[in-house]
């Protein structure tokens, strides 16, 4: 049995295909990362699983009940963080609490416990009367999971759910989220950037419309055949003006302080090479060495492809 | 030596009690690509609302591109340009039509706006599109529309806060790349964020924390020098015990999930970590617990910035 398994889903909006016929399998207890451009139809699909939209043809299977056909059923067992997740800011904590409850029809037992649980493992306890209103963004995104997660759910939907979120309030969040998934909950999120897609057991990368990779990020790398080149200098970006002229090295990405070079393998005749070119520009060289493609490498890579 | 354009001596600002911005001094070089980091309620905003002759400050000074900013507002006004995600293009403009009204509000002559127009479409690769309306522009267009737009006066300085925040990969890099053509040309650029992929993107680092300024650098210098400890990472069959079994140990600072693996940052100095790998693997054997992998990895910009806050909350903590 899979948490979340579809089949030749398919979601058109006036003319644009949004969803184009996607078979995806999510196992239980899986962090599935759904990673991929602007516009690629991320938030159409995670709202097709969801039942917030209807899809033109396909089926949806949620821990095997069939979704379209048992559509409260298979929503009470998920939750549902959107982008903009809409707390009642003129409401307590524990107001929004009790109003997504109600709204989930939880029994009067199970939500204080699940109150009390949820409180606790959010940080928000000592908050439990302040106005939502009044709450950090990091809080108000923690508040926002708690309601997501007052009824219990054993798969938890989130669209981009740290976009606008510091980096301390970030490391808080992912660690709530790998707990919950050490419980055996199933997560399904969506997000730009590739350190937490790292995070995932499973990525699948969608664009237009479609999923052409599922992997997981360890064997995702190495999709990319050849490694990454690392040149530190002063100059990037004429170096990577000068290196683009050679046909060895089209690939060049700046990231400061340094450029990173695609090469098909750890060669050092490629730096020397490098470092010669460079030098005939006058373009000083502070450091070289290899490492491994990263996931925006494959990323960038895939998108590359699909152009071509 | 000439001025840099961005210098400040013990910038301050009080707001009542609270001191917003405490006696920060920075200087970025022509043509640099300035990242400026922290948390929320750092003081960053402050210091940038400071620096663009927004805000008096309480004490201290600062000049940018060469003027007062307590003295001469306007002129540091007239002499930077300032784009954020929130940038408002006129949607229902077409790309043309916005760089005309971003020409008039800063009082371009009409010849003047016929010349930074070509320049900028060009800049932006935005040719042939000069006749599109904004709105049915891509995300990753329209932001580099807005960079036109906010360049259309020839600013010395341009200030750019969350630039490219939840962008894609493949969008965030053509953007850069823009971004350091300019630079190139000698504009120097004031990136404010608190996202550390956007932060690996800059040249030089400043990273603010209650208002005082906590580490400065490149990023590869930051990631030399200013970790403390060690990251462990371990990949067993029992994270969830595991996790409770390392918790406890000596000179154990953070321990927490990361995905199915688990992260454990050690207070201990970089060349004991082969001491501490091995007793971490010997007590998991011990209770029965099989270890797959388990390694040191190298700490990311992110990791450092919060051992660098909670050193700093540590010393600071009677605040």
């Amino acid at each position: 049995m899979f948490a979340v398994e579809t089949s030749g889903l398919k979601k058109s909006f006036d003319k644009t295909e949004a969803v184009r016929g996607v078979d995806l399998r999510i196992n239980k207890g899986d962090l599935f990362g759904l990673i991929g451009p602007d516009g690629a139809g991320k938030t159409t699909l995670m709202r097709l699983i969801t039942g917030v939209m209807t899809p033109d043809s396909g089926s949806i299977r949620i821990f095997d009940t069939d979704a379209l056909r048992h559509k409260a059923e298979a929503g009470m067992m998920l939750g549902y963080m959107p982008q903009r997740f809409s707390l009642y800011e003129e409401l307590t904590v524990e107001e929004n609490l009790e109003f997504f409850a109600s709204l989930r029809s939880v029994e009067k037992d199970s939500f204080n416990r699940q109150k009390n649980y949820l409180l606790k493992f959010t940080n928000l306890e000592p908050f439990t009367k302040r106005l939502a209103g009044k709450l950090s963004g990091g809080m108000k995104q923690k508040l926002g999971l708690a309601c997501t997660l007052i009824h219990q759910p054993q798969l938890l939907i989130l669209d981009e759910p740290t976009t606008g979120v510091d980096p301390v309030s970030r490391r808080e969040f992912w660690q709530i989220l790998d707990s919950f998934l050490h419980q055996g909950m199933t997560i399904l999120l969506s997000t730009p950037y590739m350190d937490e897609a790292d995070r995932c057991t499973t990525i699948a990368f969608m664009n237009n419309g479609v999923l052409p990779v599922v992997d997981t990020p360890q064997h995702m790398k190495t999709l990319i055949q050849g490694t990454m080149l690392e040149v530190v200098l002063k100059e990037p970006l004429r170096a990577k003006q000068v290196l683009s002229r050679s046909d060895i090295y089209r690939h060049v990405h700046i990231l400061g302080d340094r450029i990173h070079i695609y090469v098909d393998k750890p060669d050092s005749g490629y730096i020397a090479d490098i470092k010669q070119i460079l030098n005939n520009e006058a373009i000083a060289v502070d450091q070289t060495g290899f490492t491994a493609p990263m996931l925006e490498d494959v990323f960038v890579s895939i998108i590359e492809k699909e152009r071509a | 030596m000439t001025q840099p354009p961005v210098q400040a001596v013990n910038l301050r600002r009080m707001f009542g009690d609270f001191v917003a911005v405490d006696n920060i001094t920075l200087s970025v070089e022509k043509g640099e690509v300035f990242g400026f980091l922290g948390p929320n309620g750092a003081g960053k905003t402050t210091t940038v609302k400071m620096l663009c002759g927004l805000l008096m400050p309480s004490s201290g000074s600062a000049q940018v591109a060469g003027f007062d900013i307590a003295t001469q507002p306007d002129d540091v006004k007239s002499s930077i340009g300032y784009m954020s995600q929130k940038f408002s293009l006129y949607s229902d403009l077409t790309v043309s039509e916005n760089i005309d009204f971003f020409g008039n509000i800063y009082g371009l002559d009409n010849s003047r706006l016929k010349l930074r127009k070509e320049e900028i479409i060009k800049l932006t690769g935005l040719d042939g599109k000069e006749h599109v309306i904004t709105s049915t522009l891509s995300v990753g267009w329209k932001q580099r529309l807005a960079l036109g737009c906010s360049v259309i006066h020839e600013p010395r300085i341009l200030f750019l806060d969350e630039p490219t925040a939840g962008v894609d990969p493949d969008s965030r890099r053509m953007f850069w790349d823009l971004i350091y053509s300019l630079a190139q040309k000698g504009m120097t650029m004031f990136v404010t964020t608190h996202y550390m992929d956007e932060a690996e993107n800059c040249t030089r680092l400043g990273f603010i924390y209650n208002g005082k300024m906590v580490a400065s650098g490149t990023p590869l210098e930051i990631k030399r020098t200013r970790m403390t400890g060690t990251i462990i990472e371990i990949d067993t069959d029992a994270p969830s015990d595991a996790l409770k079994l390392i918790k406890p140990m000596e000179s154990m600072d953070e321990v927490s999930f990361f995905g199915r693996l688990i992260h454990a940052v050690t207070t201990a100095p970089a060349g004991t970590a082969d001491r501490t790998i091995k007793n971490i693997g010997q007590l998991l054997q011990q209770n029965g617990i099989t270890v797959n992998r388990i390694n040191t990895i190298p700490p990311s910009l992110e990791d450092i910035f919060i051992s660098l806050i909670k050193q700093e909350d540590r010393q600071g903590g009677h605040q």
